[in-house]
């Protein structure tokens, strides 16, 4: 943010407006109402897991904030996964949901299967096989203060 | 194939639309009229044939358990029981009835989801809040069978882990006689009278009897086209020559056929498992050499060492063994040359020959028909593609 723009905000503040910039508002829309995009690859199924932890699943990447990818990702799948994160709007959150996921977990020996955190800037890692209710109502609260730290770092 | 001239190609994916697995399929067009269907498959291979190479019998079974979470002790359990034939044992008659149990639990399980992927693709949303009130009670009462043990090893060549617990049997009759059959009226009651339902289903992906068999078909797509076959019935493994069960049958082989297949089988499942809680006989559940536990603390942590460090020895040869899983016929051919880990281990799932007469199954169909038709097949891509 420019310096200028700042000193136009406490002007404002100074007349008693309630001022904010497009940017921290948009990221405090994203903080609370989050639309998630799930992208399941192997046995963790994170459409119901979101549900759960009342996460809105949207379908489309344009509409997304957050893309949920969960399971091992394979090879061929990669080139998928990061088309789906480019065609999201900025600014995009990424969690990593399951062990395989993670690090891969089971699969660290498999030829066929992709590391998330290769092929995408994962911002929370949700460990868990499968991660229960509980893990990840810590992972949408991570997620959360990863957005907030954001704000503050504008 | 004739080339139309207005044809155009449409990828339709992601396939399936909810759960687990991701594959792609690509559709040749002629206005709304689908032509051919190329199905993509490898989204959701993991390489778990070759992982299976590396890892010990113990091991094994967490990775055949990770091929198709949507239906639990249908694919372990087929690793199992190619373990213990190559073995040549026989495991306690407890361990059997328990195992079969779980088994058509995993079932109903597996059924009840698929008939809610079908009718949301109809356009029936509600049945899916109905199918997780029900999958959530399984999921516990399976947790509750197993007893603390994580589900995916707790059916293990010699038998099982461990017992469960007396009232669980009470349990398993109360959520037989009270819980679940309301859920399935109601279901039957949103889905079988339906004239949208039935508009969008009858005569939809139709495929007759000697083309299903020649394509390799199994399970509930198969005896829905009228061939009555049924691995518990032809070659019954554990108890399932226990209990008496009848294997229904349709002819039509249409996306309705499978649907009501589906829900006849869950009854069937449910008559079952009623009959093996009531001659459920006494005594052990695992074979001793296949369990840790010993009366000494020092044989227990040699045991221990030996079954989780070495692993169990297989004999060398190689067999192929196979259960009768929600989706189909779900086999595993192993291979030992004589250590602890398999030399080879290949899956014969059920959804791979599916997968290859979706053309054949798609042909002349609408476009929205075929998220129908493929729902009501009830492919997991993580099975399909290992």
């Amino acid at each position: 943010m420019e310096i200028k723009e700042i000193d136009w905000l406490d002007q404002m503040r100074q007349q008693g407006f309630a001022a904010i910039t497009l940017r921290v508002f948009a990221a405090w829309v994203q903080e609370n109402a989050a639309a998630a995009m799930p992208v399941s690859m192997g046995c963790c199924s994170c459409f119901g897991q979101l549900q759960q932890v009342g996460v809105a699943p949207v379908f489309n990447p344009h509409h997304a904030d957050v893309l949920v990818v969960s399971g091992a990702l394979s090879n061929k799948a990669a080139f998928v996964l990061r088309r789906i994160y480019d065609q999201m709007p900025s600014p995009k959150y990424v969690i990593a949901m399951g062990t395989c996921a993670v690090n891969k977990g089971l699969f660290a020996h498999s030829y066929a299967v992709a590391d998330v955190a290769d092929i995408v800037p994962v911002d929370v890692f949700i460990p868990g096989c499968p991660p229960g209710a509980k893990e990840m109502t810590e992972g949408i609260r991570a997620l959360r203060r990863v957005i907030r730290d954001k704000i503050r770092n504008v | 194939m004739t080339i139309f001239e207005d044809s155009y190609f449409m990828n339709i994916a992601p396939f399936p639309a909810v759960g687990i697995g991701m594959g792609r399929l690509v559709a040749r067009l002629d206005g709304e009229t689908v032509r051919r269907i190329d199905p993509h498959i490898g989204f959701s291979h993991r390489g778990i044939e070759k992982c299976m190479e590396e890892a010990t019998v113990l091991q094994g079974l967490v990775y055949t358990d990770k091929l198709n979470r949507s239906a639990p002790f249908s694919c372990a359990y087929a690793f199992v029981l190619a373990v213990e034939k190559l073995l040549g044992i026989t495991v306690p008659e407890r361990a059997a009835y328990i195992r079969v149990i779980l088994a058509e639990m995993g079932r109903i399980l597996s059924h009840l989801r698929a008939t809610a992927n079908l009718a949301s693709e109809t356009g029936t949303d509600i049945v899916y809040p109905l199918v997780n009130r029900a999958s959530e009670r399984i999921s516990a009462l399976i947790s509750e069978i197993c007893a603390g043990c994580p589900v995916s090893v707790y059916i293990r060549p010699g038998g099982v882990r461990n017992d469960s617990e007396l009232e669980t049997a009470d349990h398993l009759f109360a959520w037989l006689s009270k819980e679940l059959p309301p859920i399935l009226s109601d279901i039957e009651g949103l889905l079988t009278e339906n004239r949208i339902f039935k508009s969008r289903t009858v005569g939809i992906g139709h495929i007759d009897a000697s083309l299903a068999a020649a394509a390799g078909f199994s399970g509930v797509n198969l005896r829905a086209s009228g061939v009555k076959w049924d691995l518990r019935a032809a070659e019954p493994y554990d108890a399932y020559n226990e209990v008496s069960f009848d294997i229904p049958l349709k002819t039509d082989g249409d996306c309705y056929a499978r649907y009501l297949l589906r829900i006849f089988e869950i009854y069937q499942s449910m008559s079952m498992i009623r009959q093996l809680l009531e001659k459920m006989p006494e005594g052990d559940v695992i074979l001793a050499d296949f369990t840790t536990r010993q009366t000494e603390v020092l044989t227990q942590l040699s045991r221990h060492f030996e079954l989780y460090g070495r692993g169990i020895a297989l004999p060398a040869g190689e067999v192929y063994s196979a259960v009768e899983s929600p989706l189909g016929e779900f086999g595993v051919f192993l291979v030992s040359d004589g250590g602890e880990r398999p030399y080879r281990c290949h899956f014969r799932s059920a959804g791979f020959p599916v997968m290859q007469a979706l053309d054949a199954l798609t042909e002349d169909c609408d476009l929205a028909d075929v998220r129908v038709i493929v729902a009501s097949l009830n492919i997991i891509t993580t099975e399909t593609d290992r």
